[in-house]
């Protein structure tokens, strides 16, 4: 907790000036106060919580579980085959170059109104940082200890499943522990830009209504729900690689 | 135990061979030092061996038999020790047995002999990083062990260690050695090492690698540090330096 106290202090500091500079414009549609904010996720706690919340997190949810299962099955073919990397390689940086908010009205016109609009949304921008980090693991593995294991006499299945995957996995960690808050503003984009439910969709509401607190209050909640989740991660993350916590 | 007949071997079709037409013999039991200038090809030689790459022409015999034809020949134990930073050392040692198959009980049994003989049994469940670098060398020794090859292949195991650590590590090696009867193929840039270590010398001396020369070490066993004092091997010593010298500057 210790290291953490000056970033928990300079934190306080910047809200107690924010807070201090929306009491000076007084005029919460522009500038809402972080105590402003509070109060209203209090009064909106029934929508937010019950309706909106669990709607962004089924879209990020189905959204992110299969772009780590596309990422890590690109990864793997990758890094099996050198042609196919070749291949696949610059199509998958090039599919980055797509400005997701403009091709975003396409899926909705293809899916309308449904879930999956959105959760192509998130995938299209999750999928690319799991496959490159993964792939770059599975790259990482030192070219000695392949060639140790195979002058014990291992193949390629058993190259990859005893130094490939294990060597692989900090990064896995390092993926989903990147594509979790990735995956959820892009689930609010696609709300944003298309739905009739979800905090994006709730926050887009606000801001017709020129609510200003009402526009941050599902910001808030969603930063909060990331970082939750971010953490229960890295907790699972030091459980199950015991070997990396003194290095 | 091991046998070269005429092997010729290069990195790329546009260079020169590295090896060439080369025959050499090693006799079962017998430690073998090899020793050479930095980048003459000894760890190509044992790369080799352990088929990570093909000869263009020529035999590699163990046992009088084509490595093409068996599953891991020999016991490989490389510079840096390699072992896998997210395994214990207990589950390193077995890496080798889990690629052989061995059944999981053998596997065990033989893994704690292995801690007890390598005298790390309260480090079994210890990973790599706690370990100091003689340690390291140590575990590594025992897992080349454990692949159950007659013949280990070491490639400057222990280049890495500082002086002391080294030369209590030298006759730890040459203990189990004598345990162990295996045959055993060591590179070293060190004369001394070389000397104290081996009954043979196999010298690289030419480019590309024709043949090696063999130097036989005139001393019994076991040995003392006190050998490397004796006028003869004082002697053995120089002229050793000298050679690699002089074919360090061509
Ligand atoms: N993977 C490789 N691809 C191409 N050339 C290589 C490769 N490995 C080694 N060589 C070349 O082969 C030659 C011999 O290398 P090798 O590693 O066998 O030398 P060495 O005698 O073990 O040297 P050192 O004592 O420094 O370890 C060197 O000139 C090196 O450039
Ligand atoms: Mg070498």
């Amino acid at each position: 907790m210790k290291k953490h106290l000056s970033s928990v202090i300079f934190m306080f500091a910047v809200l107690i000036l924010w807070q201090m500079a929306a009491a000076g414009i007084n005029a919460a549609y522009i500038l809402p106060s972080p105590a402003g904010i509070l109060v209203r996720l209090w009064e909106l706690r029934e929508p937010l919580f019950k309706v909106h919340l669990p709607s962004t997190m089924l879209v990020t949810g189905i959204g992110l579980a299969i772009s780590i299962g596309l990422g890590l099955a690109l990864a793997i073919v990758m890094d099996m085959n050198d042609h196919v990397q070749r291949m696949l390689y610059p199509i998958i940086i090039a599919s980055q170059t797509i400005p997701t908010t403009a091709i975003a009205p396409l899926f909705v016109l293809w899916f309308g109104y449904s879930i999956w609009s959105r959760v192509l949304v998130t995938i299209l921008m999750t999928f690319f940082p799991v496959t490159i980090t993964v792939y770059d693991g599975f790259q990482s593995t030192s070219r000695e200890m392949e060639d140790l294991m195979i002058s014990m006499g291992a193949g390629k299945g058993e190259i990859f499943r005893r130094l490939k995957l294990p060597g692989a996995l900090p990064y896995f960690f390092s993926a989903v522990k990147m594509a979790i808050p990735i995956s959820i503003i892009g689930a609010a984009i696609g709300e944003w830009l298309g739905a009739q439910s979800g905090l994006g969709y709730f926050s887009k509401r606000m801001m017709t209504q020129l609510d200003g607190a009402g526009v941050f209050a599902p910001i808030v909640l969603l930063s909060v729900t990331a970082m939750i989740i971010v953490g229960i991660i890295s907790a699972a993350e030091r459980a199950l690689l015991p070997w990396r916590r003194e290095i | 135990m091991l046998d070269f007949e005429n092997v010729t071997f290069s990195w790329s079709k546009e260079k020169a061979p590295l090896i060439k037409d080369l025959s050499f013999h090693v006799t079962p039991g017998a430690f073998v030092a090899l020793i050479g200038v930095s980048g003459c090809g000894k760890s190509t030689i044992f790369k080799l061996i352990n088929r990570l790459i093909q000869p263009a022409s020529g035999q590699i015999l163990i046992r009088g038999e084509d490595i093409g034809k068996s599953r891991g020949p020999a016991g490989y134990m490389p510079q840096k020790d390699l072992l896998f930073p997210w395994r214990t050392i207990r589950r390193n040692l077995m890496l080798p047995m889990e690629i052989a198959r061995v059944p999981a009980k053998e596997m065990e049994e033989r893994t704690s002999a292995m801690l007890e003989e390598i005298g790390l049994a309260d480090y079994a469940d210890k990973y790599p990083h706690d370990l100091s670098g003689g340690m390291r060398q140590r575990v590594s020794f025992g897992r080349t062990l454990l692949t159950d090859a007659d013949l280990l292949l070491l490639d400057e195991p222990f280049s890495a260690l500082d002086a002391l650590t080294r030369i209590n590590m030298q006759e730890w090696l040459l203990k189990e050695w004598s345990r162990y009867h295996k045959t055993v193929l060591f590179i070293t840039h060190d004369v001394e090492e070389a000397i104290f270590m081996s009954d043979q010398i196999y010298l690289v001396h030419d480019r590309p690698i024709r043949s090696l020369e063999v130097i036989d070490v005139p001393a019994d066993r076991p040995r003392t540090r006190d050998l490397l004092t004796r006028p003869d091997i004082v002697q053995l010593k120089s002229s050793l330096v000298d050679r690699l010298r002089k074919e360090a500057s061509l």
